[in-house]
């Protein structure tokens, strides 16, 4: 029951930011992990934000050790109920959903982790620098930027898959 | 509230990085329960265990909870409480059922600090301080006047166990528990102890628990996770003492209340 429910948005956690078909082992490992450091622990917080802290590392280190760079190893929904039922804005919607992705894509990694938190996982700017371990000022300039950043990308279409300067 | 101060209002940009997400594939998510059991039941010090995590804050974890009543992990021998769904303990009931979210402040209602002394006149019950820990550091009541419950807080100290996130390293809960129980905590193994001739209850290790009110009702607001607590009831008044002790020092802080 409970741990049904935390492994969904363990596992949520480690997709969205790239563990791929490594996934799975990344919720289990997280999981032995907090239980094996359980009694090094007695104050007080949230559950939650420390095991996803847990999975967000366990999928960092993974893509360390395979090379593998992409936060965005995902596949996108297509379709709303309103949109199949107009073809034409769904066409248009989609579109603008590929270019967005392949912006993100071309992002610095650590632009996708925060992207990947704030929006796709929807967390908080405090739970987002409890799971990436970052000062709290850090994952509101960093998103401020990749925001930017992505701003730029999409304004120039004919730019698409080209890297954007700076870090 | 300045935890969406920081957010301000959603760019058309964001709107559509959110709806993103939620049209990202995520496959269904595995039950890693059985294969997490069984790495846990090998013994420590396994070739799989890692060097400590430098990333890792001191953060309490309901995890041990968690994965026992998911996995029904069986109690060790010498853990004589198995728990049925649920039973009380002095005044505290322990659930085994789906603890509520621990994000919660953990103020009790109507908490307010005040002096030993008056804390003492106003309570109903006698109030109690352990002779091994001296006089708290801060002292509050909660939940109306006369308040039915009061705490006495200590920070870290020579001799007492470290403090914890808040700052607190033991936290002593009185109230008259004799007719309805004031905190429902959410654990699946606890200890039958004795302190002196008095039975006791030990939990170990983190778990959540909450402030139920005269009436019955959950205060969610209360919700936290609570570090290892010992129960025990002394006339009609239940105690919890709560800490980064061991369980016999928290028996011996108990057997030194008066």
């Amino acid at each position: 029951m409970l741990v049904a429910r935390y492994t969904a948005v363990a596992h949520r956690t480690a997709v969205v930011l790239g563990a791929g078909n490594d996934a799975e082992d990344v919720v289990q490992e997280a999981f032995v992990k907090a239980f094996r450091h359980l009694r090094r622990f007695r104050a007080d917080a949230p559950f939650r934000s420390w095991l996803l802290r847990i999975v967000a590392n366990e999928t960092k280190n993974l893509h360390r050790s395979s090379r593998r760079r992409a936060i965005l190893a995902l596949r996108v929904t297509e379709g709303t109920v309103e949109e199949i039922v107009d073809p034409e804005g769904e066409a248009v919607a989609g579109e603008r959903r590929d270019r967005l992705v392949g912006a993100v894509r071309g992002l610095p990694e650590k632009d996708q982790w925060v992207i990947a938190c704030r929006y796709f996982l929807d967390l908080s700017e405090a739970e987002t620098a409890q799971v990436l371990g970052w000062p709290r000022g850090s994952v509101k300039s960093r998103t401020s930027r990749a925001l930017d950043r992505l701003r730029t990308r999409l304004a120039g279409l004919e730019h698409v898959g080209e890297e954007v300067a700076g870090g | 509230m300045a935890e969406l101060s920081g957010s301000g209002p959603s760019s058309p940009l964001e709107v559509e990085l959110r709806d993103l997400g939620r049209r990202l594939q995520v496959p269904p998510a595995p039950d890693v329960t059985g294969r997490v059991r069984a790495r846990l039941e090998r013994p420590v010090g396994d070739a799989r265990s890692r060097p400590d995590w430098p990333w890792l804050r001191p953060v309490a974890v309901a995890l041990a909870v968690i994965i026992a009543v998911a996995g029904g992990l069986a109690a060790s021998p010498d853990v004589r409480a198995a728990v049925a769904d649920f039973f009380r303990f002095a005044g505290i009931e322990i659930n085994r059922g789906e603890p509520p979210a621990t994000n919660g402040t953990g103020r009790l209602p109507g908490q307010t600090g005040l002096s030993l002394a008056e804390a003492r006149r106003q309570a109903a019950f006698p109030v109690q301080v352990p002779a091994a820990l001296g006089r708290p550091d801060q002292v509050l009541a909660s939940d109306g006047t006369p308040p039915r419950v009061v705490s006495l807080l200590y920070r870290a100290g020579p001799g007492r166990p470290p403090a914890n996130a808040d700052g607190v390293a033991v936290r002593i809960d009185e109230f008259d528990g004799g007719l309805s129980p004031g905190f429902r905590k959410y654990a699946y193994e606890a200890e039958e102890i004795t302190v002196g001739d008095r039975p006791a209850l030990w939990l170990q290790g983190p778990h959540p628990v909450l402030y139920v009110g005269r009436d019955g009702q959950e205060y969610l607001e209360s919700a936290r996770l609570a570090g290892n607590t010992l129960i025990l009831q002394i006339g009609s008044v239940t105690v919890r003492l709560e800490g980064g002790f061991t369980r016999d020092e928290a028996v011996a802080i108990a057997g030194s209340l008066s």
